[in-house]
């Protein structure tokens, strides 16, 4: 007799991950600034969709985005995690907050900051804007980046449309993007000119939020840092090294594209003097 | 004795009393003025100098004077917006400090509006002077110092001001004259514009804003038709009453005696005036040139048939060369423009070998253009139409042999280039008869591939794209951000430091007043001019006094504009 729940579709074998080490690699830790590797991430992707593979299949668009958006994210973990590592005042902040254990327990010790953001999606404006606040001290949108968070989040509202159905628009995100509903299925379109203005928006996020990270961190150097009972002042420029290593763009420095072209003792002694400390 | 002011052809730099006295009625000028002081949200179009301003600051002055009328008038010209435009290049709040920008101009034009009804209160937390020190700082770009909170200004500000300000004067409305609004040559702006258009209007606020045709790009939520209603402003020169309308302007700007020599030659003067091709500012331009003033002050006019061609060439040069300008303003579109020449030349070909053999009635100056027309042509008759070379007329469905888009050329250009009668010369009256008897469904048609001239279309329409600053490696697209090789960020030049980085020879003056501005000044470009404050440089020149320093300055104000 036949049996009848065969009857709609193929049959399929027993399927498993035969060895998930083949999965990953394990690889040095970057000597890249948290800008930098961003910069090189893009390059990656830029080039792994060349201008020749567009407007064929409706998924190069999509899954370029969301690499790209992946990067963003990534930038954001770990520069958190560098400030924490660095920044007496976000410690100070981020002390009330509270850990996952395994993430604890997964990283090695000089790399625990970076747990810290493993339960939290930073695909998000707010998840971005809310987590500097609670952890670093800091206010994005007060900064000037008000206007383009805006924009990243309709950016993150297309990515949850192609991560979780398929490039369908969910209501939600239909609606939060503020586009005509119809009665038919709505989908998200990704062309070359579309994900390069995606890219450029993440862009802008990341060289933006760094500057306001940097420029934050620059001035707690110069104050509050120095009012703690741990401020050694011998150490004043290393401390000042490590912000400055932290953020500076050695790519961008490359390319010739930095307005201000300041070495790091020569930006040091601007702060000194702008703060007026002897 | 000649009036320094008579030969000011643009509205806005004309003293009030001279405005007044010189600005005549435009056609369709009562119910224009209706809608620009009446409720409801208005865009009005029309090629630069056919009058827009001029309507702006009628309806300005006809709510300011009135006392019976309900609307409070505030007219804020937008004309050095292109100034915020750096800002799009270097600051990711550019959006916002633009939105900035044009809600303080506003607040400018409020103080202006309240000063001339005698009322100078403080009606917001910044005063005009504060007002105008941060528009300054903004066009700057120094977004630094402007942190303040009460710097900060938002749209329910103005929605909270108007309502005010109406209060105060005791009037109902809050009628918002926009000039020169959505710059020409930066879109980002222009969609910029159109949506803080779209959300300041309300029921009290009516926003009117004057564009340009063919160059505008609205925003995505802007729909015309729904958000605004468009009103042809330009007065077209086959209309019924143009020549009478043409000789009005002339005679409230002129004395008797010169108005009187003017009509003497009356096939001479109306060649003109058809040559101006609905534009009161080609116009006068062109009378300006034959006007001479002896020494006793005494103006005469010197019309003669030579003079009036030679002067309708240089009205077709000075028109085709706002044109040809866009090379340097949008150095992207530069083969778009060198192919656009072309199809100009070709067009003015066509239409004259038509018309051979026709007689009187039956010369044309229309091309019909079959659909579709392509994107790229679509741009280039955009350029066309912003100069005012070209006009859209109509379409024209012949059914199973399809729809063509119709165009009239520039009236000068049918003269300078002798399109109609191909006779030797220029017979001004067989002219004027055949400018007063337009035929109809009388023209050319063509296909588009017929009136672009190159084989290679895509060179001849390829944008002028700087390469990868860092790699050199070549751009892929226009819309591309990032070089697809090494990743860096595409560097977009300035159209404003461009524009304003030219030699000041590119202004409408003598070389030899360039010259001798270089040599007594230290003004070499175009942005020193916008840049030197009350004009002391430039009065240090021999022969530029305040006048001449004015017009000069207005040159370099009209080049970014």
């Amino acid at each position: 007799m036949s049996n009848w729940k065969s009857c709609i579709s193929q049959n399929v074998g027993s399927e498993r991950i035969n060895d998930l080490n083949d999965y990953v690699s394990v690889n040095e830790a970057s000597s890249l600034s948290p800008i930098d590797e961003f910069y090189s991430e893009m390059q990656s992707i830029l080039s792994l969709f060349p201008y020749e593979s567009w407007g064929g299949n409706t998924w190069v668009g999509p899954l370029a985005s969301i690499a790209i958006i992946s990067s963003v994210e990534n930038y954001f973990r770990q520069i958190f995690s560098k400030i924490l590592k660095i920044c007496v005042d976000s410690q100070k902040v981020a002390a009330n907050n509270s850990i996952n254990l395994g993430s604890v327990i997964w990283h090695p010790s000089n790399e625990i900051e970076r747990g810290a953001f493993e339960h939290i999606s930073l695909a998000s404006s707010d998840n971005i804007t809310n987590t500097a606040k609670k952890f670093i001290g800091i206010d994005l949108k007060s900064n000037g980046l008000g206007t383009i968070l805006e924009e990243f989040d309709k950016v993150c509202e297309l990515r949850h449309g192609i991560v979780h159905s398929g490039m369908v628009v969910a209501g939600k995100n239909g609606i939060k993007l503020k586009l005509q509903s119809t009665n038919e299925v709505i989908k998200i379109k990704i062309g070359f000119d579309q994900f390069q203005e995606i890219t450029s928006i993440c862009n802008a996020l990341i060289v933006d939020s760094n500057k306001v990270f940097f420029a934050e961190l620059a001035k707690r150097w110069a104050t509050t840092w120095r009012d703690t009972p741990g401020w050694d002042s011998s150490n004043a420029n290393s401390k000042f090294k490590a912000i400055w290593t932290t953020f500076y763009s050695l790519r961008d420095k490359q390319n010739e594209t930095i307005p201000e072209d300041l070495t790091w003792l020569k930006c040091r002694n601007q702060i000194i003097r702008e703060f007026n400390i002897h | 004795m000649i009036d320094s002011e008579i030969f000011t052809e643009q509205a806005e730099y004309l003293s009030g009393s001279a405005f007044k006295r010189w600005s005549i009625s435009h056609q369709n000028e009562a119910d224009t003025l209706r809608k620009l002081t009446q409720a409801g949200a208005k865009l009005i179009t029309g090629p630069r100098g056919c009058g827009k301003t001029t309507l702006m600051l009628k309806a300005f002055d006809k709510l300011i004077t009135s006392e019976r009328g309900n609307g409070f008038p505030v007219y804020v010209n937008f004309k050095s917006s292109l100034k915020l435009e750096p800002l799009y290049r270097s600051n990711t709040n550019a959006v916002y400090w633009f939105n900035q920008w044009v809600m303080l101009k506003v607040i400018s034009g409020i103080y202006d509006s309240l000063i001339k009804i005698d009322i100078s209160i403080n009606v917001f937390r910044l005063t005009k002077e504060q007002t105008a020190k941060n528009i300054e700082l903004l066009e700057m770009g120094r977004v630094d110092l402007l942190n303040d909170k009460d710097d900060q200004i938002t749209l329910n500000d103005i929605h909270s001001l108007a309502d005010k300000v109406c209060e105060i004067s005791s009037k109902s409305r809050f009628i918002l004259l926009l000039d020169d609004a959505g710059h020409a040559f930066s879109s980002d702006q222009q969609k910029d514009f159109f949506e803080f258009y779209r959300q300041i209007k309300s029921k009290k606020i009516s926003p009117k804003a004057a564009i340009y045709p063919g160059v505008i790009n609205y925003s995505s939520s802007f729909h015309v038709g729904h958000d605004a209603e468009e009103i042809d402003v330009w007065v077209k020169p086959n209309s019924e009453g143009y020549l009478d309308f043409m000789h009005s302007l002339l005679k409230s700007r002129f004395e008797s005696k010169v108005f009187e020599s003017l009509v003497s030659e009356k096939n001479l003067l109306n060649l003109m005036c058809f040559a101006a091709y609905g534009i009161p500012r080609a116009l006068l331009n062109m009378i300006s040139s034959i006007c001479i003033e002896d020494d006793d002050g005494e103006v005469s006019v010197n019309l003669t048939a030579k003079n009036t061609l030679k002067e309708i060439k240089n009205s077709h040069d000075s028109t085709y060369n706002i044109y040809d300008s866009l090379k340097i303003k949008l150095p992207m579109y530069r083969n778009f423009i060198d192919t656009g020449s072309n199809f100009y030349e070709q067009t003015l070909k066509i239409i004259k070998e038509f018309n051979k053999g026709s007689e009187i009635g039956r010369q044309s100056s229309i091309i019909a253009i079959k659909r579709p027309v392509s994107a790229e042509l679509e741009k280039v008759i955009g350029f066309f139409q912003y100069a005012g070379l070209l006009a859209p007329n109509s379409i024209s469905n012949r059914g199973g042999k399809g729809v063509y888009e119709l165009y009239e050329i520039h009236y000068a250009a049918i003269i300078d280039r002798n399109i109609f009668f191909s006779s030797k010369a220029i017979n001004s009256e067989k002219y004027v008869e055949a400018f007063s008897n337009r035929p109809n469904h009388h023209y050319p048609r063509h296909l588009e591939t017929s009136l672009i001239p190159e084989d290679n279309l895509d060179r001849a329409f390829s944008l002028a794209l700087p390469s990868c600053e860092v790699c050199k490696s070549p751009r892929v697209s226009d819309k591309a951000k990032f070089c697809m090789e090494c990743g860096a960020k595409l560097q977009d030049a300035s159209i404003f430091e461009d524009i304003v980085s030219q030699d000041i020879e590119l202004l409408p003056i003598t070389t030899a007043r360039a010259d001798s501005i270089k040599q007594s000044s230290k003004i070499r470009k175009i942005k020193d001019i916008l840049m030197d404050y009350d004009n002391k440089e430039l009065r240090k020149v021999n022969m530029i006094g305040p006048a001449w320093a004015k017009k000069i300055k207005s040159y370099a104000e009209e080049f970014i504009a």
